[in-house]
């Protein structure tokens, strides 16, 4: 390998990290090698070469890749980044800025201990998989990799890693639910998961019970007996017993919505801290989340039918970091527009409010229909042609849906370019908006396939850390036009030191 | 999108001789699949093979110069741009500023023509990554070196 660079102070991992690295594979290697072993003493007619195969590539394999791979590892560091070179044939040179790392974590194993070594791992924004990993390094030069950045980004108070609810100080509320609202919201959360629980249990416990419920003769006779009483009834027995029957449905499915919101919601509150907002929340477990203002990548709102009605909007927030498993944040799950567009406002990114809409292509949404309607059509041909009259409502209702989102596509989607924001909407009685700050956006890719060229339209897709922000069918001039704004915006502000 | 050829730097003209022998490498076990189908299934001859073959020549002739025709990068203005693609065409835009990490990675048929992969790494969740391929090494190296540089000027 050539490098222009001065490669003198390249260096590899520490050597010893090869015996933690062909130990852990075989590890992994020696469970499925002792039942492939047993399953070959078990047969009769086992080729010779086998055996010493399988001692081959359980025990000289994985020191000899072990060894080729610490080998052909070597890193820098140099005067601006962290440079990794690795791979025996296909090499892969990776430049890691001091700039962009966020975080740097030793790591150990069981084995690795053993000898002394840590894995070392440089957290970017990038996140996940992609970070760049040295395994294993000795303890001391760990410490020293990690105190190298630390030094190089001493200046950086926002290094500081904001843990989880450790922060003291009390903010100043920005929102917060009593008892009354968040029992509301319950209302709105209508849920029938319960059924599925009890299901569920009673699956589970059926083993006492008298009864089976996967027993078609069990249900058969409840049918038949209680079939009888209903008979007997007349018609507005049967009426009023049907509207019973669907209102309990509608009673069970808003106690258990409910109680599920009681449990998640109760004493909601959301504060403004001096880093960022703090939001406490949870009837048995309380949760305590702070979220560091400048991680805030986009604000997302939502609201349903009824509630937009009633004036209800909810309100998220989109960042890298995840909340329970969700990858936005809920700041204000049931609120009126001001105090979401206050919370917005709050976190420097203001909702649209006097903007001007503009739509998607329609050409784009006529030809998603004309697309996907023949399939369906198809479909339905078929079932019909069989005279299978009740398959056939499927691909039936596939045509309806298609004609009616394709149809309606065009007035549900609708975006909008400020001067420091872009927005997106979706959705006609219950709208969902994200809001963006230009410069938070991280890449723009415009994508056209050979029927969106010839009708004049494109996808445009940003780049969000944390979530997506979309835009299908856009006339292409327009697609443009947002992209070399966004990218304008860009170019006068770096702000890609902060999605962390 | 045919209106911008002029600004895009076309990559490296090895780069095709790359993407044949990636292909040819890609249809081998197809071609040994076909000649075992024939032998196995007692087909008359040529009635598998011929039309593999005929793929093959196609995936590696007249396709990688088609497809490297459509391909091109451009550093202009502080922007990585790599547009690609004959039938899906895309048109991909990073700034400098907003890269994470770079990645120069060679496979093992880029490394015998002296070419590179650029990988550059963003922080968003869509476009995590954006590959250039069929830069020469020295490009390669250029581009992240530029990127790096940008990087550090931002920050100072």
């Amino acid at each position: 390998m050539s490098d222009p660079l001065p490669t003198d102070d390249f260096r590899r991992t520490d050597s010893i990290g090869v015996v933690v690295g062909a130990l852990s594979d075989l590890r992994k290697a020696i469970i499925p090698g002792i039942a492939v072993l047993v399953g070959l003493a078990t047969r009769d007619n086992v080729p010779m070469v086998a055996i010493p195969l399988l001692i081959v590539a359980l025990f000289v394999l994985p020191p000899v890749t072990a060894f080729a791979k610490w080998w052909f590892r070597r890193y820098r560091t140099g005067p601006e980044d962290i440079r990794v070179e690795s791979g025996v044939l296909a090499r892969e040179a990776r430049s890691v800025p001091y700039e962009r790392i966020q975080d740097v974590s030793l790591s150990e194993t069981l084995l690795s201990r053993l000898f002394g070594l840590v894995e070392v791992r440089f957290e970017t924004g990038a996140g996940g998989k992609d970070d760049l990993t040295l395994a294993y390094l000795t303890k001391e030069e760990g410490a020293r990799l990690r105190d190298l950045v630390r030094a190089q980004r001493d200046d950086d108070v926002e290094f500081a890693p904001v843990a989880q609810g450790e922060v003291e100080v009390e903010g100043t509320p920005v929102f917060a639910m009593d008892l009354k609202r968040v029992l509301l919201s319950g209302i709105f959360s209508f849920s029938l998961v319960i059924f599925a629980v009890l299901f569920a249990v009673i699956d589970q416990i059926d083993f006492l019970l008298p009864i089976s419920i996967w027993d078609g003769d069990f249900w058969k006779s409840l049918f038949s007996e209680q079939g009888e009483r209903i008979r007997t009834l007349g018609r507005i027995g049967q009426v009023g017993g049907a509207i019973v029957a669907v209102m309990s449905v509608i009673v069970i499915g808003m106690v258990s919505g409910v109680a599920k919101t009681l449990l998640r919601d109760y004493g909601f509150r959301l504060d403004r801290t001096e880093k960022g907002f703090r939001r406490r929340r949870g009837l048995f477990t309380r949760t305590d989340v702070v979220m560091p203002r400048h991680r805030v990548q986009a604000v997302a709102t939502e609201t349903g039918v009824i509630r937009r009605l009633l004036g209800w909007h909810s309100l998220s927030f989109i960042s890298l970091a995840s909340d329970g498993g969700k990858a936005s944040h809920d700041v204000a799950p049931f609120a009126r527009w001001d105090e979401i567009a206050g919370i917005a406002r709050e976190a420097g990114i203001p909702l649209p409010e006097q903007v001007q809409w503009r739509r998607t292509s329609r050409a784009y949404w006529i030809d998603r229909a004309i697309i996907l309607l023949p399939i369906a059509l198809a479909a339905l041909a078929v079932t019909i042609w069989m005279e299978r009259w009740l398959p056939a409502l499927i691909p039936s209702a596939l045509v309806l849906l298609i004609v009616f989102s394709s149809s309606t596509g065009y007035l549900r989607h609708r975006h909008a370019l400020e001067p420091d924001r872009i927005h997106a909407r979706a959705g006609l009685l219950s709208p969902r908006t994200m809001t963006a700050p230009r410069v938070r956006l991280q890449s723009a890719q415009i994508v056209q396939g050979p029927i969106a060229r010839l009708r004049g339209y494109a996808t445009l897709h940003f780049g969000l850390a944390g979530g997506v922000l979309l835009f299908r069918g856009l006339p292409v001039e327009e697609a443009r036009i947002l992209r070399d704004a966004v990218l304008q915006s860009i170019d006068v502000v770096d702000y890609s030191a902060l999605p962390r | 999108m045919n209106d911008t050829p002029e600004d895009l730097t076309p990559l490296d003209p090895r780069h095709v001789t790359v993407l044949r022998i990636e292909a040819l490498l890609a249809m081998v076990p197809i071609l040994i699949g076909a000649v075992i189908a024939e032998l196995a299934a007692n087909l008359p001859t040529g009635v598998v093979i011929v039309p593999a073959l005929l793929l093959t020549a196609l995936f590696t002739f007249p396709l990688p110069k088609r497809r490297y025709r459509r391909k091109g990068y451009s550093t202009a203005m502080d922007r990585l741009r790599f547009v690609k693609g004959w039938l899906q065409r895309s048109d991909t835009v990073v700034p400098f500023g907003r890269v994470q990490h770079i990645d120069v990675k060679q496979g093992l048929v880029e490394r015998w023509f002296g070419l590179a992969t650029l990988v550059v790494h963003t922080a968003g969740t869509h476009n995590a990554s954006v590959s250039v391929p069929g830069l020469s090494r020295e490009t390669a190296v250029e581009v992240r070196e530029a990127i790096a540089a940008r990087i550090r000027r931002d920050t100072m």
